[in-house]
């Protein structure tokens, strides 16, 4: 396992994930950056964003944050977030998931790009 | 002879007692369920960030060499001001659950003033104000409530003053003391130091890669870093300290109930040995006013 990454993302309220991965991408500060392993050690600020990965069977998810930090020690990720909501949700449930996104982000600046992106993701 | 409907009177009002006290055990039984819960929850969140923490520090350590700079670190700095922060329970009847951390916060208090270092009192919980208030020392901060619920927000709030006096250098050190949760029966007293940061005693291993602080302005990051680790230390003793409130006045209320059953149990005996007596001293009377007759 030793080129895949750890990832944990945890919020003050528990693990939302943990699990191997083979890339993320994450909102950071800065701009947006991609890790894969191997990555160099890293400790960076996030913002209200999508982070988006892919599991070691190939499916993709993505989930919305709207603050926290990353710690990238050599494979393992351990991502700290204030709040995360899954997207995900077919047919009725999309509407609440985008729901509980807007909920999220009503305190981040740039909330309207990040929810049309989650919309566009969506439909 | 013992009056008997005093003995009555009694046994009603014990089991009377006994009644309130086991509704209570029960109501703190299904509280502690749920404070259990969200202190468990909580407890991996403060774990990695405290982890996060040692890592970037013991970075930091590594990169200038001769000790750690920045202010939240500087352990060296000669303490002459110490804030203490000490989180209680609204609410009594929870066995030597205040006691403890009031009795902490004294003998630190002595401690401190015996070696000629100012003490500021910031006290989480009503049992805690109250004590310190009729004892008549100065509390520079207080919150009501806010053991009851933990908030984050109104955490942040009342740690903000003295994260600030911190900063400002009126304060040198700042002591977090909470009774913690350790399982359904015991509860542990925890001290911790909330600032400076104290990494002195991490150890980082040699091939261990240093972590980068990744950013425009490194202080920003790091400051937004600690900002966060203290305010979620604040807020997880909140948590920690009501999810042992609970178990603590739990087992409280189990042993009165017990005690209570107990002296029911005791009454009843003394009760029916009273009636016997009576109807014995009745019946010797009766005996007696027979026998006068003949």
């Amino acid at each position: 396992m030793s080129n895949k990454l750890l990832l944990e993302i945890i919020t003050p309220n528990g693990l939302i994930f943990s699990g191997h991965v083979n890339d993320v991408r994450f909102p950071g500060e800065e701009g947006e950056f991609g890790v894969l392993p191997e990555h160099t050690s890293v400790f960076t600020l996030l913002k209200g964003g999508i982070i988006q990965f892919t599991k070691d069977n190939g499916s993709s998810e993505a989930l919305v944050i709207n603050a926290g930090n990353v710690t990238i020690d050599k494979n393992s990720i351990i991502a700290l977030v204030d709040g995360a909501v899954a997207i995900e949700g077919k047919g009725g449930d999309v509407a609440k998931s985008l729901n509980s996104i807007r909920e999220l982000l009503k305190d981040v600046s740039d909330s309207n790009i990040i929810i049309a992106s989650v919309e566009a993701r969506l439909s | 002879m013992a009056n008997l409907k005093e003995i009555q009177r009694k046994i009603k009002s014990v089991s009377g007692t006994q009644k309130t006290t086991r509704a209570m055990k029960l109501v703190s039984t299904a509280k502690l369920r749920r404070a259990e819960e969200l202190a468990k929850r909580s407890s991996l969140y403060a774990k990695k960030l405290n982890e996060v923490i040692s890592k970037i520090a013991t970075s930091i350590k590594d990169n200038h060499e001769g000790g750690i700079e920045g202010l939240y670190f500087d352990t060296t700095r000669a303490v002459k001001r110490v804030a203490i922060v000490f989180v209680t329970a609204d609410k009594g009847l929870c066995g030597g659950f205040n006691s403890q951390t009031i009795k902490t916060v004294n003998r630190l208090l002595k401690d401190y003033e015996s070696k000629n270092i100012a003490v500021d009192l910031h006290a989480v919980g009503k049992k805690g104000f109250e004590y310190f208030k009729y004892n008549k020392r100065d509390i520079k901060n207080h919150a009501i409530g806010l053991s009851a619920s933990p908030d984050y927000d109104k955490a942040v709030h009342f740690i903000a003053s003295v994260v600030e006096d911190f900063s400002n250098k009126r304060v040198d050190k700042v002591v977090l003391i909470h009774n913690g949760y350790k399982n359904m029966i015991t509860q542990e007293l925890k001290v911790n130091q909330l600032l400076p940061i104290d990494v002195s005693n991490i150890e980082r291993k040699d091939n261990d890669p240093t972590i980068e602080i990744e950013a425009y302005n490194e202080e920003v990051v790091l400051e937004a870093l600690l900002k966060k680790y203290i305010e979620y230390n604040m807020y997880y003793a909140l948590i920690d300290s009501l999810a042992a409130e609970h178990s603590a006045r739990m087992q409280a209320m189990d042993s009165a109930t017990n005690n209570a059953k107990e002296m029911v149990k005791g009454l009843k005996i003394k009760f029916n040995k009273a009636r016997q007596e009576s109807i014995t001293t009745e019946l010797i009377e009766i005996i007696s006013g027979v026998e006068s007759m003949k």
